[in-house]
């Protein structure tokens, strides 16, 4: 039993170590450095002719192509965390006790022991010079007065909390990570794209291999882009309607930096391209010289009219064969095997405007946009806010606030107050010793008669 | 007068105020140093009026934006906070002696984005990316942590260059005795390194809530964020080190140049090595 706690002591002693603390933030820094150097989410055939088998098979074995999602990066993100938690609540009880030890009683001879200690002599009596110093140390700082048996002590302080600071620091990292996770149980990624004027009422989810249904659907109205005149892009922009239950609920634009959020899911503009739409065909079959006109939608399969052969347009490419835009169009016909040929769209007396024995000619064709957007849902981003907040203001009381206590010690003597002070300060030492002698010179000045050590 | 020109100028009122900073802490010349001062403040306001006059052009050309938009515009922005930084600290604690190396630092970045061939110094719009009032917070609060980690890589640098830790306080001759003390050193090493901490931790965040916002992802993993969040990671190893662990001096020079060092790569070395969200910056 005894043997077994002594593991768990010492496992619990290093858990709580700063020195785990600075090898975590070297370990973190120098593995991070590899995700940087190898590009992540690579395919496996990337890498092989990048890297070889040998070093392939090590950044397989590692997770180095998706390294900051690996079992190992965790591990030592997890190590921070108990760590953090671990030291803060160790360190925590000695920090309160430091907290309360300003109301200890004071002897003079550990006054004079501080690093800044001064000695005063007011001609004013004791009683006087208590009220003169409590007006004077009250402006400044917040103080507990006590009668002792041959006169007065005080505490002054100041920027007490700031020795918590560190605390809520810790703390708004742990909202930071807790944010995360929570984004990552609780939330998706997605991404979606719509034609002008179509509608979609779900999305796809990692690399388009599974679809979510919205619960409501999206249309897009319009689809802009603007440029400068330089060519460069100047605003790109989706005018949508949310639609639920066949009823338009709302109507709003999603730029980029400017989202659209609906029901806690969010939509970014991400993307945008051009798909050909309202495309007529003329079909004409050369055994039978039957001819017929059609529309067929982009990528939807159609039956030619009073046939059993199907339809479609698989593909569109602004130049073929430098012979200007064209359709890939397939065909399967009754009886036959399927086949699929280039169409071209500007010249209809081409030859090989052909499937088969179907001649095709394009007699209409638009160009649609169509925009993508990535979809969001994450109900830990405002735990994540609420840990910046927290990290940067209790950063700011940690780095520059500090615990500032003067402790005085007032005797009557002959011909006035004999007055002892002596000053500590947890950080920023030098800018201390400058307002600890300020306020021994005020306090001198409470008086002509002044006589000041420092 | 246009921007890029007075900005030019500019590159040589710190070439000046290097020069005398330099000659007159060698040869002990006070009024030198003081001179260099002086210039430098002079340089720090041509400068200051230089980015204003930018942001002005940029408004006339019709597209108006900060003038923190491109890698010029960051160089420009840098160099300029380098040395408001170091002259805060100068005028603060009144030693002139640390001067070389800022100075240095904002002359080469100034000469560098104005006459370098590879640096596009004409303004430009803003791509739709960019147009956000996030930029100009994360760019300001970015390149102030990095200045403030330059100045102390500055005062690593110097601290190291004062000898070995075996003797201190005492230098004996040469160019190390005209380094202020040890003590002196590190405290305004720590001061820059915190200072830059606080603004860097800005920077990370208001870029995170920023991709947040553009984007739909607080933290992606890309080339840059990594190399400020590895940064961060040094500087928070630092002050741990120093503040729990006592770390002190020699030890705490190093890891502010290294720091340093990863300071440099974030900004330069993942725009020209390495490829991702901030392409742009190119």
């Amino acid at each position: 039993m005894d043997q077994k706690s002594t593991i768990f002591d010492r496992i619990y002693q290093s858990l709580a170590s700063v020195k785990l603390s600075l090898f975590l933030f070297g370990a973190l820094a120098a593995t991070s450095i590899v995700g940087t150097l190898i590009p992540q989410e690579s395919t496996v055939e990337q890498r092989l002719r990048e890297y070889g088998p040998k070093l392939s098979a090590i950044i397989e074995l590692l997770d180095f192509a998706d390294m900051y999602h690996s079992w190992w990066f965790k591990v030592l993100l997890g190590l921070l965390t108990v760590n953090l938690i671990v030291c803060s609540f160790r360190r925590l009880p000695q920090t309160l006790t430091l907290l309360r030890a300003g109301n200890q009683t004071m002897d003079p001879a550990r006054l004079e022991k501080m690093r800044h200690h001064a000695r005063v002599q007011l001609p004013v009596p004791l009683a006087a010079s208590q009220k003169l110093l409590a007006a004077l140390l009250g402006r400044r700082y917040s103080c507990q007065w006590q009668e002792r048996e041959s006169g007065w002590q005080a505490v002054a302080e100041k920027g007490r909390f700031s020795r918590l600071g560190v605390y809520f620091v810790h703390l708004g990292v742990l909202f930071i990570l807790g944010g995360a996770l929570v984004g990552s149980i609780f939330g998706f990624r997605g991404f979606v794209t719509i034609p002008e004027h179509g509608t979609v009422d779900r999305i796809f989810i990692g690399g388009k291999h599974r679809a979510l249904p919205l619960g409501f659907a999206i249309r897009c109205d319009k689809f802009t882009v603007d440029f400068y005149e330089t060519g460069a892009p100047k605003e790109f922009r989706s005018d949508v309607s949310i639609i639920e239950q066949g009823d338009l609920v709302e109507q709003a634009a999603i730029l980029v930096n400017d989202p659209l959020t609906f029901k806690g899911i969010t939509f970014y503009q991400a993307t945008y391209g051009s798909e050909p739409s309202d495309i007529m065909l003329q079909v004409k079959d050369l055994k039978t010289g039957e001819g017929r006109r059609l529309e067929v939608p982009f990528r939807e399969t159609v039956m030619i009219p009073g046939t059993k052969d199907r339809l479609v347009v698989m593909d569109y490419a602004e130049n073929v064969g430098n012979h200007g835009p064209a359709l890939f169009i397939a065909a399967a016909r009754e009886h036959q095997q399927p086949a699929s040929a280039w169409i071209l769209v500007k010249q209809p007396e081409f030859h090989g405007n052909r499937i088969g024995d179907l001649v095709v000619t394009v007699e209409g064709l638009q160009n649609s946009f169509y925009t993508g957007l990535q979809v969001k849902k994450d109900p830990g981003i405002w735990v994540i806010y609420a840990g910046f907040s927290l990290m940067l203001l209790s950063m700011l009381v940690a780095l520059y606030g500090s615990h500032r206590r003067v402790w005085l010690l007032l005797d009557q003597a002959s011909g006035g107050t004999k007055i002892s002070l002596g000053g500590h300060s947890s950080k920023h030492e030098a800018r201390f010793g400058r307002e600890f002698t300020k306020l021994t010179q005020d306090i001198g000045d409470l008086s002509a008669n002044r006589e000041t050590h420092v | 007068m246009s921007s890029s020109l007075l900005l030019s100028l500019v590159t040589f009122v710190y070439l000046v105020a290097a020069l005398a900073y330099g000659t007159g802490w060698l040869f002990r010349r006070s009024v030198l140093s003081r001179g260099a001062a002086w210039v430098s403040w002079l340089g720090v306001g041509l400068h200051g009026a230089g980015m204003l006059v930018r942001w002005v052009e940029s408004y006339r050309m019709g597209f108006g934006h900060a003038p923190l938009s491109n890698f010029y515009e960051s160089l420009v922005f840098g160099a300029w906070a380098v040395v408001l930084i170091y002259l805060c600290m100068e005028a603060r604690y009144g030693s002139r002696e640390l001067a070389v190396f800022p100075l240095s630092l904002a002359f080469l970045t100034m000469a560098y984005a104005s006459f370098s061939p590879n640096v596009e110094s004409k303004i430009q719009p803003l791509i739709p990316a960019l147009k956000s009032n996030w930029l100009i917070a994360h760019v300001i609060t970015c390149f102030l942590g990095y200045a403030g980690f330059a100045v102390a890589c500055g005062l690593g640098i110097l601290y190291l260059l004062r000898g070995p830790s075996k003797h201190p306080d005492n230098p004996g001759s040469g160019i190390r005795a005209r380094i202020p003390s040890t003590q002196i050193l590190d405290e305004l090493m720590y001061q820059n390194v915190v200072f830059g901490f606080l603004l860097l931790t800005v920077g990370i965040i208001t870029g995170s809530v920023w991709a947040n916002s553009a984007w739909g992802s607080y933290w992606s993993w890309d080339p840059k964020e990594t190399w400020s969040l590895i940064t961060w990671l040094v500087y928070a190893l630092l002050l741990h080190a120093r503040l729990v662990r006592g770390w002190h001096g020699r030890k705490i020079a190093w890891v502010s140049i290294i720091g340093f060092g990863c300071v440099i790569f974030t900004y330069l070395g993942v725009n020209f090595l390495l490829s991702g969200l901030h392409s742009y910056a190119r």
